[in-house]
Parts: structure tokens; sequence; C-alpha cells
């Protein structure tokens, strides 16, 4: 008990509606600074909030999937404090009465806890300079979702998966603004000892390693019989090191009131129904039937049921396409280039009709596995039709004499290379391979390369 | 016609401070005049405080937009307590407004400078006025003028600068009866704009010149006994024998916790004030001073400064009660209580149609003896307007003197059912 690791978080999700929390302006960062903006999210006075209901219905949503109750009467409340990045001094939140309370997500072997899900607007963004800084206020205003856990997990990679899974939810449920990205407060605390709240971390590498960092000084101190202190801090991803922050907001006093300018909102039981109509199968149920349904093994079905484009586009082609094939395809090459790319699939223009061409041209061998995947990167951003795109690359079948014509060459240039095969190094005919290989830009298959070089040595002899 | 309205408006100006800001060229359509902590485009609008000084809003509140569009245009706009804060006018940045009748008095407040103007102007009949706690009764009452507090969601807040916004209402201040139903018909209504509207507006005017025979009114006792003054009390109590003679039933009731509603509404209106007001802070509008070599706190804190003292005490009184560990005994409480006060006042109009009482419980007093109030005596004068303002009851005030200093009789009904109080008001005018 001594050691014991108490792990809570506060996730901060950037919903992905047309249009701000509050105002019609747009809900994106992209343009210029303070260009996305009105009255409304720059609180002039005067000015009122209006609450999006697209917004409002994308949180009871995701509040649903997580398996939240709804509160009866939601309401939103007045946070107070003064920051340059908050342009009334205080953020529209949600305070005694969030969208929904008591959920759960399981991971492996554990339930997590959520203690609650609320709605509230975003802050500008600060930029400081050398010594001024500048605020931008496209983001204020912009809807996000804030789901605060229990302190249930024990070490960082619990902390991972949870993450993991719910950014495949948001997925699933497409309600995630996933280029502005989600940002984490962890709580951490060992042996019982004091809270400590590093804010603002994103990325899930940067989390796991300011928890592992973390963990490790609040355990030395206590070894030294130091106290640690509850304090927030924050994390710098190029020393990999937590710092304290100069603001002390543990201490802070928000002083919430109700928001008056926005009317409470209790939600019928039609209205529930009809919202719970609107989340589809989420992932982790997916991933069960699809392991059952179609004898995948736990860890392929995983990464097809990552995205819910992926899985889509599995299942779609599961009939018309050998099963063994597709599942490496999609949870090998296809993901390989979306990881490349830092994508998802419904954000390129890779078609279902394109993928079933590719493969069934690299299947009647008309490709070879690598050019399709050249083929498949090109078709990320460029939706030319595959022919063009294999003639555009210059990457259209070599006939055997080019081959023929290749491997000659090769074994001209390498006799070194030569010399050490006729030797007994296995590894010289390995080397020779790849050098044709790369010079046919991967047109040629390695086994006929292979055939054609032992072929050639032989005559040679 | 419109040079004189422009000379007779620099003239009442000159002589009683009714404007923070006079629009001296001349316009087309019916002149309106704005209290100031409504929003018109283009036009600085300071609700009466330094701190917007040069606060000119890029958009017109919705009920500006509405008067537009029915050919109404800004003459001006009134002085008044900065951010709705005072009972007398005397509170403001940019003079303070005189009474009509008698000018080593106040003319009420917060909206002094339209009742004022509206009073003293032969030309222009109708002005916009803004209650949080009784903010329109009050100067209508003092400066002999109708003045119609619509119910809390009838017209949009949306362009209005905040000071409770649970209680924030704005309406007209016109010189009779007829001019407020007409000016309450074009701005009313529901905005998408501002989320506490209801779609309850009607022709208000379509209740003019109706009898009222068979309605029942009551009068609370208690609002005719202690702390309101003898010359008060008769002036209602004959106005009450009148409307008895033109077919009004009339029955004493009591309510013994009225003085009760104060605390509760100063709790909220604070509390949500200090809020309101956490956004001046010399960033984005309105006053500014050199960020050179300043700390952002330290850049806050001092422009802060620049507020009003009773704008300085709202912020400190309204923080305290917001803080951890005094929110539940003050802020929560306040809000249940509120809710109770509400459900009596419907169980009241179970039984009537309106319930009367003054408008104020003293006649306009004298700048002088303003000065000698301690917040909590002047915060008590609020103890007739308050019931209404608390529950988001409608009320109009009409004057009930022809003579000596002003005074109102207050009507209050059900909500949503400004036509009673239209219809009583008119009668009563007849």
């Amino acid at each position: 008990m001594k050691d014991k690791i108490k792990i809570g978080l506060e996730i901060h999700v950037p919903l992905n509606t047309r249009t701000k929390l509050f105002c019609n302006c747009k809900n994106s960062e992209e343009g210029k600074p303070n260009q996305n903006v009105c009255e409304i999210c720059l609180g002039m006075p005067g000015a009122k909030p209006r609450l999006n209901k697209e917004a409002f219905d994308k949180s009871v949503i995701l509040a649903l999937a997580l398996n939240c109750k709804i509160n009866e009467k939601i309401i939103f409340s007045r946070k107070t404090y003064f920051y340059p990045d908050l342009p009334k001094n205080f953020q529209i939140t949600q305070y005694e009465n969030p969208v929904g309370i008591s959920g759960f997500l399981g991971i492996k072997n554990k339930k997590i806890t959520i203690t609650r899900l609320q709605l509230e607007e975003d802050p500008g963004r600060l930029q400081h300079k050398a010594d001024y800084s500048l605020v931008d206020y496209n983001r204020s205003g912009v809807p996000l979702v804030e789901i605060v856990t229990s302190p249930d997990f024990e070490n960082s990679e619990q902390v991972i998966e949870f993450i993991q899974k719910m950014i495949s939810i948001l997925d699933y449920l497409n309600i995630y603004n996933r280029h502005a990205g989600f940002r984490v407060d962890v709580n951490i605390s060992v042996g019982g000892g004091n809270r400590v709240e590093i804010k603002n971390i994103s990325g899930t590498k940067p989390i796991q390693k300011a928890i592992n960092f973390e963990i490790i000084r609040q355990k030395i101190k206590l070894k030294k019989g130091e106290k640690v202190e509850q304090q927030t801090m924050h994390f710098d991803n190029e020393t990999g090191k937590t710092f304290l922050s100069r603001k002390k907001e543990t201490e802070e006093d928000y002083g919430y009131i109700y928001e008056p300018d926005l009317s409470q909102i209790e939600l019928d039981k039609k209205e529930i129904e009809r919202l719970k109509k609107r989340i589809p199968e989420l992932p982790f149920q997916r991933l069960e039937r699809l392991i059952n349904e179609y004898s995948l093994t736990e860890s392929e079905a995983h990464v097809i049921i990552l995205e819910k484009s992926t899985a889509d586009l599995f299942e779609s082609l599961s009939k018309e396409i050998d099963k063994n094939i597709l599942k490496n395809w999609i949870a090998v090459t296809l993901r390989k280039v979306l990881n490349y790319n830092n994508l998802k699939l419904s954000e390129t223009k890779i078609t279902k009709e394109k993928v079933k061409e590719l493969i069934s041209l690299q299947e009647s061998k008309k490709i070879t596995p690598r050019v399709a995947e050249l083929v498949l990167r090109e078709m990320v951003s460029n939706d030319d039709s595959i022919e063009k795109i294999i003639s555009r690359l210059g990457l259209s079948k070599m006939e055997n004499r080019d081959v023929e014509n290749l491997v000659t060459s090769v074994l001209k240039e390498n006799k070194l290379a030569v010399e050490d095969y006729r030797n007994g190094k296995e590894k010289a005919l390995q080397f020779l391979v790849g050098q044709v290989v790369m010079k046919t830009k991967g047109r040629a298959n390695a086994i006929k390369v292979k055939e054609e070089i032992l072929e050639k040595l032989k005559k040679i002899n | 016609m419109s040079l004189e309205i422009l000379r007779e408006a620099e003239e009442i100006n000159q002589g009683y401070g009714t404007f923070v800001t006079l629009i001296g060229t001349l316009q087309k359509g019916t002149p309106i005049v704005v209290k100031d902590n409504i929003c018109t485009q283009g036009i600085k609008t300071t609700a009466g405080s330094k701190i917007l000084s040069t606060y000119i809003p890029t958009f017109d509140a919705t009920v500006i937009k509405k008067l537009k569009e029915k050919g109404f245009f800004v003459l001006g706009k009134t002085t008044q307590d900065a951010f709705g804060f005072g009972s007398f006018s005397t509170n403001s940045a940019y003079g303070i407004p005189k009474n009509p009748v008698d000018k080593t008095r106040v003319c009420g407040g917060s909206s002094g400078g339209t009742a004022s103007f509206i009073s003293l102007s032969k030309n222009v009949n109708y002005g916009l006025g803004q209650s949080t706690g009784g903010s329109i009764t009050c100067p209508s009452a003092f400066c002999g003028v109708v003045g119609l507090t619509p119910t809390y969601g009838l017209v949009s807040r949306y362009g209005l600068i905040d000071y409770a916004n649970s209680f924030d209402r704005i309406g007209p201040i016109t010189k009779t009866v007829k001019q407020a139903a007409e000016l309450l018909t074009i701005i009313s209504g529901i905005d998408e704009k501002d989320q506490t509207t209801y779609d309850k507006s009607e022709d208000y005017t379509k209740y003019l010149g109706k009898g009222i025979k068979g309605m029942k009114a009551c009068y609370i006792k208690e609002t005719f006994s202690e702390g309101v003054e003898r010359e008060v009390r008769d002036s209602v109590l004959s106005a009450i024998t009148e409307l008895k003679k033109k077919g009004l039933q009339v029955e004493e009731i009591s309510f013994a916790d009225l003085k009760e509603m104060v605390p509760i509404y100063y709790i909220i209106a604070m509390a949500e004030a200090s809020t309101n007001l956490a956004k001046f802070c010399g960033m984005r509008y309105g006053l500014e001073s050199s960020p050179e070599n300043k700390y952002y706190s330290d850049y806050f804190k001092e422009l802060r400064m620049e507020f009003g003292e009773e704008e300085k005490r709202r912020i400190l009184v309204g923080t305290f009660i917001r803080m951890e560990g005094y929110r539940d005994a003050y802020y929560t409480r306040a809000l249940k209580l509120k809710n109770q006060v509400t459900n009596q006042f419907k169980k009241i109009f179970k039984m009537y149609d309106l319930i009367i009482m003054p408008s104020m419980p003293i006649v306009p007093p004298k700048f002088e003896d303003v000065k000698k109030m301690s917040p909590a005596q002047n915060y008590m004068t609020d103890f007739l307007t308050i019931p209404a303002a608390l529950t988001g009851l409608p009320s109009i005030s009409v004057p009930v003197r022809k003579k000596g200093l002003p005074v109102g009789i207050q009507i209050v009904a059900d909500h949503f059912n400004e036509g009673k109080l239209i219809t009583v008001g008119d009668a009563y005018e007849r």
C-alpha cells in the first residue's frame, strides 16, 4: 500500500461542430488570427450566449456512449477567473448539473469510473513573445467536452489504453475535432500522499512520459522522507520533466454561479432515446463481433476496428475478397499508409472501389505488393485512376527481358558481392536481389529476381 | 419640427442633465430616447460608467433593431446610475439628472435620464428604460410619467449591458399608458439571440379603452404601513378609490415577509453583477491604459480602480457571496427563497387579477438627503419594487398626482398579463 499509485484524468475533447458553442462563428482555427470572432465570443458588453444544439446533442451522445446517467436538469455555470485569453473573465461551463454523471469505460481487467462529463467553452489561444503576448480568439467559444475520471488508474499503460479507447469511441461517434487535439490534465498521488496535477498535456506519448516522470519524482521525494505538496505542474516535452506552474491554481476560488443567460435543460426520455439511436456499434462491441464473425485474432481485429472507416471497409469488402488477403491488407498495408500520413481513412481520397481494384491487381500478380503500396500512398491525396498512377510513377509491369538486363548489369557492378556469394556468403545473394528490386522501383518480384540471378550465375560458371 | 426637437432636447439636457450622448443631427421618423446601457450601433454606449467611456458597440440591441424597423430614431442616450446600480441616478459618471418638478430633488433611478426627459419634453413621447430591481418604476413615479416593466422574458435583452441577467428587463417609459402599449407591442417577442425570451408578444393596444368592471384586485396591507410616507399613502389610496368607482373590485390582503425580499434580491443581483463586471479590464474595448512593464493581473487591477464606489462595493459584496464556504449560505439559499416567493405570488394571482401598491415608499428626496443615506437605507427604498423584480412579474407605474411632488401607483399582474396592466392603467387615466 505504501507505493500505491492513484491517477485520475480530466480529458478535454474539442467537438467537430460547424459553429462555436454559443455563437454562429465557424468552429475552425484555420485562417488568420481573430478572423472567426464576433461580439459573443469576444464577450462584448451587451452580447449574450445562445446554446448550439448540435454541440449539446453531441455531448449527450458521448455521455450515453460512456454509460453516464444524464442529469434531469442540465445547467450551465459561470467559472470566474482573470486571464487574457478569457474574454468575459468567466468561462461558461458546468458545475452542479453537468450533462452526464457516473459513467464508466472498461479497459483490460478494469473498469474506470467516469465521475462527470460536461460541456464548456474553450478560451482563446495565447502566444508568448519575448516581452509581450498575443491573443487569438478564433478558439474562444469552441465547444469542449470535459471528461473527468475517478483516480482509478495505477500506471501510465492503463491511462494510455483508456485514452486510445476513448479516441476510438470519439471517432465512431464522429463528434471529435481530431485536428484540434485533445488536452489532458493528470492527477497523480503516490502512497496516499498529496495529489499533484499536471495540466494541459496533449498527445499520448507526452502523457505517458509525464506520468512516468512524475511517479518517479514523487517516489524519490517519499524515499527521502520528504512530503509531496499539493501543486499544479506543467510538463515540458523537450526535457521530459514536470515543472511547477507559476499560478497557484489549486488555491483558486472560482465563485461559481448559474449562467443566467441560458435556461436550464430538461431532457425527456423520448429525446434521450432519439439521441441513443445515433450511437453506432461502438469499437469494443465491433471488436468482439469481428473476432467471432470473421475468426480474426484479437490483434488483427484491434487494428481493423481502430477507425470506424477501416472497419466499415473490411466488412463491406469481405464478401468480395478473400478474407485472409483482405485482413492483412487492411491491418498492415493500409494501416501503415494511414499512420504515415496521420490521416483517417475518411480524410483521404481512398475509396472502397479502388482498394478492391488494387487488391485484385496484386492478387492476379499484375503488380507486386510493393507497387500496390506505392500506389496506395499516392491514392491518399490523389483521385486519379490506378492505371494513371501506375504509369505516372513508372511502375508498370516489367517485361522479363528488362529484368534479365537489370540482373546482368547489377552482377557486373557488384563483382565483390558475386565473389562473396561464391565463397558461401548467403547474405551476398540477398544484397544482389535487393539491388535489382531497388532499380525496378519494386516492380519486380523478389523471388523471380532471385531465380534469375541464380540462373545467371550458373550460366557464367 | 425636427429642429425644434433638437433645440428642446439640448435645452432640457443643459438644465436637467438627462443625456450622456445627444445626437445632434436631423433624422427622419419618431424620436425615442434610450437608456445608455442599451447597445446602439455606432453610438457610444457607456451604461453610465467611466469604464465604458469609449465603448462604441458594433451592433444594435434587438429592441433598437425592432424600433428602427418601425421608423423610430435614437435621439439620445440617457443618464443613469452606472450599470443600474442605484435608485436615484446619483451614481452616474456623466452628470446627475434632476427631477423635472424640483431641481433640488432626484429623478429616481436607475433609468433617471429617460424618465426626467420624457416628463419635460413637449415633443418626445417615447423612452426606453431598463429595470433590474425597480429602475423603470422608481424614476417613472418620481418624474410623473408612465413606466411599464414587462414580464421577464417578454422583451429581448440582447444588446443590454448586464447588471443581473436573472432580473434585467427593458421596458417603455412614456407620457401615457397608450404610448406604453404601442411601444411594448413593438419591442416584445421571442428572440433567438436571447434564450430566456418567450413567444408571448401581443398587440397590446387592443387592451386600451376597455372597462375594468369585474376585474379583481388586492392591495397588500404592509405596502401602506411602516416605512411608507403619508402623502404617498394618501395619494395612492385615493387613486384606489377612483378605480373602485370605475368598477374595480379591491380587497385587502396581508403579505408579512415583504421586506425579506430585499436581501434575497440583492444577494442574487450582486452575485451576478460581480461576474458581469469581471469582463471590464481594459482589454478589447472601453477604457484602456498603458500596459508597458506590467504583468496582466497588475494591469487589470490598476484599470479596475476606475470603477465608481457603488460598482466596487457590488463587485466586492457579490464576489464574497460566491466564495466557497459562503456560497451555500447566501447565493444558493437566496435562489431557493426566490422560488418560494414566486410561488407565494402565483397563489395570490389564482384569486386576483392584480396587486396594487405604491410605486415608491417616498416622494423624490432632495440630493442632500440622499447623500446622508447609508447603502442599506438606500437599498431599502426599493422594497416596493423588489417583489415584482425578484419574481419576474410585470408591473406598471402610473402617476396619481396632478400637483406637488409626483407619486406613482404600482400595479402588478401575473406573468404575461401585461394586457390587464394596460387596461387598468388606461382606465385610470381616462
